[in-house]
């Protein structure tokens, strides 16, 4: 049932697509299109003031949920806070002392490692970030939502590392 | 009543709605030009010439002229011929780098003003001279007034240049549908012509800005992915270049303000004929007797290859915001009279591996999609139908603890735009927070560009770090931003349109309306009552549409209060009263506020569903 609401409904509803944290780009592309063709204040260009302004939320919700739902980590960030878990909340950013030591190890590595070993160490950053991301969908699937915030603080704080060290300098 | 119970309002035929004369607008810095679609759905250039300097001259009599005569007078009166004002719009005095060409003064906000015979004129002034120019001669040219325009503005323009814009429009008489950037409108007239479907630069060198777009294509939607450049980057830059040159090689100094502008004069004929000549003569007569050196392609080439290498940079930082590679850009759109020069197109062909187009008029290309996207506004759709999803180009955030700017909007953003950031005291006791809004890629503050300043106060006295306030950021379609600020536990509110800082109030751009239309030939009352029509016919129009369409939304108590509004702004559109107009108009929108969010859900549930409402 679509909601009666779309100002104040979930990202998910307002795009039409399930509360998954697999969704795929191309179908959210054509709701974003879509959406955007019914909402944008182009389309009310010649209206009056509140019509702009209805144009303008709207629109601007439809970019933000775009945003939000097209970045994997963003979207299940999202569906857990539309869970009412809030991840990067700062009294639930706990993280392992062993995933935190993995963490100092790999960047003091880093600093030095060059060619093979550094393509290496980066190999390896990708794959616990892929772990994350597939624990993640996995505690997400049995509810488990604090379980599933520590995989999503993990999984982001992988991702920032590997956009951090690129593979070629 | 009689007469208004023969029909049911909402069942009245929609007379045709007369086709609208909806404008594009390439407000250039060095030349503008308007553009309108035609019968035959195709856009096209207005006047012959098309083109007007962009120069206003100021007689001491408080005369002003336009375009080339503005240009003659120029060389006599120098210091009162006004050229290249988009380069000051939304400047204050202390950005004017050097200036020589124009006695500055500081005006309201610190702005730049410049002195002239006729007195003090802001950007915004000299801007809205050749608007109002451009717009008084479509009307004569079509027998009609303009309902409204899209008025084009580098990408890379900041929210206060941005403003100035917007600002300009309104003194000129216009209703701005849209502030579009300059590199998208060229997009639109590219992609009707049939462009295929693919990524493309957009590569637009004006006289006085630089613009890169980089732009998805798909049948029906153009998606900017992101957009850079440099707002002091233009074929002006390689006028100075070719300039310094010949100094150097004749050894000339000590040049007049007048000789400084004749030289400029000749190194731009030189930068034309260097555009199909291996080498060309730099002449230019000046005090000291006259100067002639000759100067190859080859050396131009060199001495300016580090602006050629500034637009390269920023065409390789587009790419990477959004993620693209040169190679999977399908092609190069070459945009602006500057990108004429060989050695932009063997850059560009060495950096993306590809010759750019050229095939498009480079001089009209702006106004023409401006003019298809006005005509698409303005509901007349003579030309087809599509969708501009469209970016903000330079981050947008506040000032927080340590001088830090702390992005609220990122650069690249799709507009329109909502963000909100919570903040909190620092201090025990703390009832006010102040806010700095600024506008930059740079980490510090005091590096970006400032944009407004505002309190909120009345915060309840708490421990540090409890109260919470909410700052949100909105931007526009046009690209323009307000900010509000509120305390969650008591609701105590800030709002602000960032205007102020730096842009026209709206009493005092009704004053200088006045002021404006006071000397001239036509009368400010008239023009504003024909706004006053022409605005509250589009509420009329936009409001009996979506009670067709859903009309049905309403109860009947609603319905009744709306359709008393409606015929009430019906009865004054008839009479010729400014003020009932504006205030029925009022009326009836105040109304309709809850029906229009009630039919945008109803028109996203049907675009969810895959239905249309009858065309938008």
């Amino acid at each position: 049932m679509p909601p009666d609401d779309f100002f104040d409904c979930d990202y998910f509803a307002l795009f039409g697509v399930p509360q998954s944290v697999s969704l795929n780009a191309e179908t959210l592309r054509k709701k974003y299109e879509t959406l955007q063709a019914a909402a944008h204040p182009d389309r009310r260009a010649a209206g009056g003031e509140s019509q702009k302004r209805a144009a303008m939320q709207m629109s601007a919700r439809i970019n933000d949920a775009y945003q939000t739902l097209l970045n994997p980590l963003s979207r299940a960030a999202y569906l857990l806070s539309a869970r009412g878990m809030d991840a990067f909340a700062e009294d639930n950013a706990a993280m392992s002392p062993e995933f935190l030591m993995q963490q100092i190890e790999w960047r003091e590595q880093l600093e030095t490692a060059e060619g093979t070993e550094r393509a290496r160490l980066l190999a390896e950053i990708a794959a616990a970030k892929n772990a994350a991301e597939i624990e993640t969908a996995a505690f997400l699937d049995k509810n488990d939502l604090p379980a599933a915030a520590d995989a999503v603080r993990r999984w982001k704080y992988l991702e920032k590392m590997s956009a951090e060290n690129p593979p070629s300098e | 009543m009689t007469l208004l119970q023969i029909q049911e309002p909402a069942k009245t035929p929609e007379q045709p709605a007369a086709q609208k004369l909806a404008l594009g607008i390439d407000l250039g810095t060095t030349n503008s030009l308007a553009a309108v679609v035609g019968e035959n759905g195709l856009p096209a250039a207005l006047g012959a010439p098309p083109i007007v300097p962009s120069a206003v001259h100021y007689a001491a009599d408080g005369k002003t002229a336009v375009g080339e005569p503005a240009l003659k007078l120029r060389q006599t009166d120098p210091k009162n011929a006004v050229c290249s004002a988009k380069r000051l719009l939304g400047r204050a005095a202390a950005d004017v780098r050097g200036d020589y060409q124009y006695d500055y003064a500081t005006g309201a906000e610190g702005m730049a003003v410049i002195r002239t015979a006729a007195g003090d004129k802001s950007p915004v002034e000299v801007s809205a001279e050749i608007l109002k120019f451009l717009r008084r001669r479509a009307e004569e040219l079509r027998g009609m007034p303009v309902s409204g325009a899209v008025i084009t503005v580098p990408a890379y323009f900041d929210e206060a240049q941005r403003q100035a814009t917007k600002d300009a429009a309104r003194l000129a008489g216009i209703s701005v549908y849209r502030l579009l950037s300059e590199p998208t409108a060229a997009a639109v007239a590219y992609g009707l012509d049939d462009a295929e479907e693919g990524d493309y630069i957009i590569y637009d060198l004006g006289g006085g800005t630089f613009d890169v777009s980089l732009l998805r294509m798909r049948k029906g939607v153009f998606t900017v992915l992101a957009a850079g450049g440099d707002a002091a980057l233009g074929g002006d830059d390689y006028d100075r270049i070719l300039a310094g040159l010949a100094l150097q090689k004749t050894g000339a100094d000590g040049l007049s303000d007048g000789g400084k502008l004749l030289l400029a004069a000749a190194a731009r004929e030189t930068k034309e004929a260097l555009s199909a000549a291996e080498s060309a003569v730099l002449r230019a007569e000046l005090a000291g007797g006259e100067i002639a050196c000759e100067i190859t392609a080859a050396e131009f080439e060199r001495a300016s290859a580090p602006l050629t290498a500034a637009s390269l940079a920023c065409c390789k930082s587009v790419l990477a915001d959004a993620g693209i590679s040169a190679a999977d850009i399908k092609q190069i759109v070459l945009v602006g009279g500057a990108t004429r020069m060989p050695q932009i197109k063997k850059a560009l062909s060495g950096f993306f591996g590809r010759a750019p187009f050229d095939g498009l008029n480079p001089d009209e290309v702006v106004a023409l999609g401006a003019a298809a996207q006005a005509d698409l506004l303005a509901g007349n759709r003579r030309g087809g139908d599509w969708l501009l999803l469209d970016v903000i180009p330079l981050s947008l955030g506040l000032e927080t603890m340590g001088g830090l700017a702390e992005k609220i909007i990122p650069r690249n953003t799709p507009i329109p735009a909502e963000k909100s950031r919570e903040f909190t005291t620092h201090q025990d006791g703390q009832t006010a927070m102040s806010f700095h809004v600024v506008q930059g890629e740079r980490e510090l503050s005091r590096d970006c560009r400032s944009l407004a300043r505002f309190n909120l106060s009345g915060i309840p006295p708490m421990a540090a770090g409890l109260a919470r306030v909410r700052a949100t950021f909105q931007v526009d379609a046009d690209g323009l931003l307000s900010v509000s600020a509120a305390e969650r536990e008591t609701g105590k509110r800030a709002d602000i349109s960032v205007k102020p800082t730096y842009g026209l109030d709206e009493a005092k751009i009704l004053r200088m309306l006045e002021d404006s239309f006071g000397a001239a030939e036509e009368d400010a009352e008239k023009r504003r009552l024909l706004e006053s029509r022409q605005n509250g016919g589009e509420v009329l129009r936009a409001v009996r549409k979506a009670l067709a369409e859903d009309g049905g939304l309403l109860d009947d108590a609603e319905r009744r209060e709306i359709d008393a509004a409606a015929a009430a702004l019906e009865e004054a559109l008839r009479g010729g009263n400014r003020a009932a107009i504006e205030a029925a108009a009022k009326r009836l929108d105040a109304a309709g506020a809850d029906f229009a969010a009630r039919k945008m859900n109803a028109d996203i549930k049907r675009a969810l569903a895959g239905k249309k409402a009858d065309e938008f």
